[in-house]
């Protein structure tokens, strides 16, 4: 059921959040630790800033990339 | 003891790999190992790419010269022996010597000069065998070695005609003669000082040596004046620096326009490898020499091996991201072997390891 | 120590386009004296490096957008310098978007500078010293923000009526007590009791005896929660205390923290309003964390939220102690924890200004080192749930105390947010004011910046949010020279759950906020609206970036009201003069709350119950 729900995300997923570290490379590492353990593979970074208590960070997970098969355009047979 | 560089093509194109061979190599013989790197590599993950890339083990025993903070990276104990005083992006250059076995990031001096410096400091510690590793294509501070290994691949180019007509005439230059000691001796004694910088100098049939100011040939009136100094007795031509494709095709159609032929003198290989037109490059130099000309080099640089590499990641448009492809490596392998003078090895097949022992032979030290 | 001597600088863009980083930093290294070489785009690695050669540049500074290949080409530009020889005498960096120390290591560079680099970064690259961050630039001082004010009345009927009322509040309180203002009498004996004894004039039984008589005088007058905490050890739903272990861990976070913290501004211009975010998630520890990261997102101070339980309770508990809840426990501990905690810059209100524990809230707040609270004893009564004539008591120690730590304090009118209308609400407020004035303390108006109930009734903010928020500081404005503080917080009711939509809204009524000269704002998160569990931080981190982006905006820009914000101030000015008239008239302030003169049932306003009949008449 994941799956097809996953499918319906016209695009991608932003996970918006503040993580405690210290520092930008150490936040980085992290938010992408967490991507990959939510099960978020085609993952990007579209903002972070470091400024002492940790990050300010958005991070992407990409569903469906543009030009790649719509899970939500094929009755929600399959994940593109 | 010899000092033996590994430098890349492109990023993936097996440095790291054929570093880690042969160091295991160095290994399996009981021999001492020192190890230093002309940038930054054996990072968990490929900084432009994100693939992840393989780390270097190194033994107890083995002497590093590396950045500071590549102490913290990695799992290995280094125990630090010297403070080099020579700054990078990642810290101070450190010598030590691990006392821990474990994997190691290897982040060195990035310039010729500082890595001249680095070595004469690895080699006070006297390993057997003093390893530099590359970094992504670069090969400037090479010069410093006495033999290279190259190490190319798909990840350059993954179309098999092309890598192999690049490696060739990338291989080729190495190959060069050396020039003659008459002739060398005169440029010599025609430097202002001993210790002073080469010239842009033309040296005549008399032994008398013209110089311009600047080592490197990269601006039009350069060539110009250069072509003013060439008489019909002219002997041999020096370019101790740099050349740019303009020029060297605007100063070979120049000669080609007289009758005279003198022979173009280089100070090593890799003042021409490093040029980003380097194949066009080539192919006015093999015009050159079909029309008469001689190439020469002040100072070899000796290639002991080429390592192919069939790996390149792919890039998938629809999920920009990076994946594994392969070319046929056996084939080019072969096609190479036939044409080079040197090996041609995939370090990741059986039979390599018996080729980099042969390679090393430590039971006759160069 | 570095090289200050006038520096020859190439700077070569890599990229198709100029980098606009490159220009930036022509000009800083020019205002710094030194000699720069600007490159057109795309030139050649041969080209840049004779160019070098040519003008004996002593650092290069290379501009480009990574991407794939990139690297090659980067590091195939070192590599064909370090073949000429260039890198004996030449430094070379690197700076564009992705870039990173390490990268630069790799590509040969002898710097790297990514993204957010300050200029000064990269002029100590170019001067050959160590960078170090100016923090002289970045370091903040606490704004007095009642400082200047006259608080003189320019309406001298309404500044006559005022004190009228004062006189009856006065007269009314001078035979009367409270549990409250009896507990906060029993705490300052305790505090003092503390101070001695840490002065080392008794002994340590001493002290616990004559502590121990206090705690049993203290808890006569207060409620069953707060004697069952003490007597048998009852802890009160949803509250558990924290451990030494969470504590000491607390304490090396935020020294962590604090070593490693650098400190944004939010304010673009002097003009620009100091900034207050609220805090109470119920956890100290978490709200601790939370002013941690505001400070360095920006904030100038930050208010202690309170649980509305602990307003209802007579008697504060003791210890360290976190709630599940919104809002955060006070005790004597869990205020000095987060005093310690905070950064030395960061101005502290402690909210005290309804229910049961006011006056002793105040006390604490000064004697553990808070910079403001707020108190409002109208909107105690008539919008927070306590009777009117316990909150006119207790409301008048608490000014008392905060007379007497130098506290000054906001008069909050949120009863507005329950429909009162604003001249309503302003009336009770300027009474307050006066009163303060009259007891020696510095209270701060704090109209509400909101889209006011009465006016979606009236429908007098259709066209805009503008014109009415105005005519509030204008009518202010005519009435006293007093200093000013909207919230609490700015663009209450106009905020819904969405991130944007919220932080778009609190930026624009702060930029409104800052276009009237006011002197501070308190902000919400962008979870302001969501009511379904606790604000997080990175909501937080949301409105203080809309209203550092609001403030450089408009910068000196004014924002101009349309002529329907006069009129209003007009009735507003007209609408308070006619309340404390009927004040007046009612010759007692206490018996006008509970006669709905300060907001009434209809408003949506009913006096509080909560303290009823707790008032002693001595």
């Amino acid at each position: 059921m994941a799956e097809t729900a996953m499918a319906q995300v016209i695009d991608a997923i932003d996970i918006e959040t503040f993580v405690v570290c210290s520092s930008e490379a150490e936040g980085k590492k992290i938010i992408l630790q967490i991507m990959q353990e939510m099960g978020l593979k085609d993952t990007d970074i579209v903002f972070l800033q470091y400024t002492g208590p940790g990050v300010r960070v958005r991070a992407r997970g990409y569903i469906h990339r543009p030009g790649s098969h719509y899970g939500w355009l094929q009755g929600n047979k399959r994940v593109g | 003891m010899r000092v033996i560089g590994i430098a890349g093509t492109a990023k993936n194109t097996g440095k790291t790999t054929t570093t880690a061979a042969l160091i295991e190599q160095t290994g399996r013989a009981g021999k001492a190992l020192g190890l230093t790197s002309i940038g930054y590599d054996g990072e968990e993950t490929d900084n432009v790419t994100g693939l992840p890339k393989p780390r270097l083990l190194l033994p107890v025993g083995t002497v590093v010269a590396i950045a500071e903070k590549c102490l913290a990276t990695g799992s290995a104990k280094i125990q630090v022996l010297k403070r080099l005083g020579i700054s990078t992006p990642l810290g101070e250059i450190i010598v030590g010597r691990v006392a821990a076995e474990g994997l190691v990031v290897i982040a060195g001096p990035n310039k010729e000069h500082q890595l001249a410096e680095v070595l004469e400091q690895l080699k006070a510690l006297r390993p057997d065998l003093i390893l530099v590793d590359g970094a992504l294509n670069r090969l400037a501070p090479m010069v410093e070695t006495e033999g290279l290994i190259l190490a190319t691949g798909a990840a350059r180019t993954h179309d098999p005609d092309r890598l192999f007509r690049e490696t060739l005439d990338l291989c080729e230059v190495f190959q060069w003669p050396v020039l003659k000691t008459q002739l060398m001796a005169r440029l010599l004694a025609a430097r202002k000082q001993p210790d002073s910088d080469w010239a842009i100098s033309v040296l005549d049939e008399a032994g008398k040596v013209q110089m311009l100011e600047g080592k490197s040939l990269l601006a039009g009136q350069q060539v110009e004046s250069l072509l003013g100094l060439v008489s019909p007795r002219a002997k041999a031509i020096l370019i101790p620096g740099i050349v740019s494709y303009s020029c060297l095709k605007q100063l070979l159609d120049g000669l080609l326009s007289q009758p005279v032929r003198p022979g173009l003198v280089f100070a090593d290989p890799i003042k021409l490898v490093v040029s980003q037109d380097f194949f066009d490059i080539k192919i006015v130099l093999d015009r050159w020499r079909e029309e008469g000309g001689s190439l020469a080099l002040l100072n070899s640089l000796p290639l002991l091996m080429v390592t192919l590499n069939p790996f390149y990641p792919a890039y998938c448009d629809s999920t920009r991201s990076y994946t594994a492809a392969f070319i046929d490596g056996d084939m080019l392998r072969e096609k190479l072997s036939r044409r080079l003078r040197v090996w041609v090895v995939d370090v990741k097949k059986p039979e390599a390891q018996k080729i980099l022992q042969e390679l090393l032979d430590f039971t006759h030290p160069a | 120590m570095g090289n200050s001597a006038k520096q020859r600088v190439l700077l070569a863009p890599l990229d198709p386009v100029h980098d606009i980083g490159l220009k930036i930093m022509k000009r800083h290294l020019e205002a710094n004296g030194h000699e720069t070489f600007m490159l057109p785009p795309d030139y050649k690695a041969e080209e840049i490096i004779q160019k070098a050669i040519d003008e004996k540049v002593g650092t290069i500074l290379i501009s480009r957008t990574l991407g794939y290949g990139v690297a090659e080409l980067l590091a195939g530009f070192v590599d064909l310098a370090d073949a000429a020889g260039l890198r004996k005498n030449v430094r070379i960096a690197i700076g564009g978007m992705a870039i990173r120390p390490e990268l630069a290591a790799e590509l040969g560079f002898d710097a790297g500078f990514g993204p957010g680099t300050n200029p000064d970064e990269v002029l100590a690259f170019v001067e050959g010293r160590e960078y170090v961050p100016d923090l002289s630039k970045e370091s903040k001082q606490k704004k007095d923000i009642s400082a200047g004010y006259s608080y003189r009345y320019k309406h001298e009927r309404i500044g006559q009526l005022l004190d009228k009322i004062v006189d009856f509040i006065f007269d009314w309180a001078a035979d009367k007590t409270s549990p409250g203002v009896i507990r906060a009498e029993i705490r300052e004996k305790m505090l003092r009791a503390e101070a001695v004894f840490q002065a080392g004039k008794v002994s340590e039984h001493e002290y616990k005896k004559a502590l121990a008589e206090l705690q049993q005088a203290y808890l006569e007058h207060s409620d069953e929660t707060v004697r069952k905490f003490f007597s048998e050890g009852i802890i009160p739903a949803k509250t558990r205390p924290l451990s030494g272990s969470e504590l000491a861990s607390l304490e090396e976070y935020v020294r962590e923290t604090e070593s490693r913290m650098s400190i944004k501004r939010v304010q673009h211009i002097g003009e620009n309003p100091t900034v207050f975010i609220q805090y109470g998630t119920g956890c100290p520890f978490m709200d601790i964390a939370h002013i941690k990261m505001g400070e360095s997102w920006g904030a100038d101070g930050v208010v202690h939220f309170d649980p509305s339980w602990g307003a209802r309770t007579e008697g504060f508990l003791s210890g360290y102690l976190t709630h599940e809840e919104d809002g955060s426990v006070i005790t004597p501990e869990n205020l000095r924890q987060i005093k310690d905690s905070l950064h030395s810059s960061t101005l502290w209100q402690v909210r005290a200004h309804r229910g049961l524990n006011t006056p002793e809230t105040v006390l604490l707040a000064g004697a553990i080192g808070a910079d403001l609270t707020k108190i409002n004893i109208a909107y105690g009564a008539m919008g927070a749930g306590t009777d009117p004539a316990r909150m006119c008591i207790d409301g008048i120690a608490a000014i008392k105390y905060a007379a007497k730590y130098n506290l000054p304090f906001d008069v909050v009118t949120n009863e507005e947010l329950a429909g009162v209308p604003a001249f309503k609400a302003f009336a009770g407020m300027l009474v307050v004011a006066r009163l303060a004035r009259r007891l020696g303390a510095k209270p701060i108006l704090q109209p509400l910046f909101c889209y006011s109930p009465e006016m979606m009734i009236t429908g007098g903010m259709e066209d805009n949010y503008v014109d009415f928020n105005a005519a509030k500081i204008m009518a202010l404005r005519k009435i006293i020279d007093a200093p000013m503080w909207p919230g609490a917080p700015i663009g209450f009711l106009t905020q819904t759950e969405d991130r944007v939509q919220s932080s778009m809204t609190t930026g624009l009524h702060a930029a409104l906020a800052s276009s009237l000269g006011v002197d501070a704002i308190s902000i919400a998160s962008s979870d302001e609206a969501y009511s379904g569990g606790p604000i997080v931080a990175a909501s937080r981190v949301d409105t203080l970036q809309a209203v550092t982006e609001a403030f450089r905006f408009f910068g000196h820009t004014k924002i101009q009201p349309t002529a329907k914000a006069e009129r209003h101030a007009g009735e507003i000015i007209a609408g308070i003069q006619k309340v404390l008239e009927q004040i007046v008239e009612k010759g007692c302030f206490v018996q006008a709350m509970y006669d709905g003169i300060l907001g009434a049932p209809e408003d949506g306003a009913y006096p509080g119950r909560v303290g009823r009949g707790r008032v002693i008449t001595l």
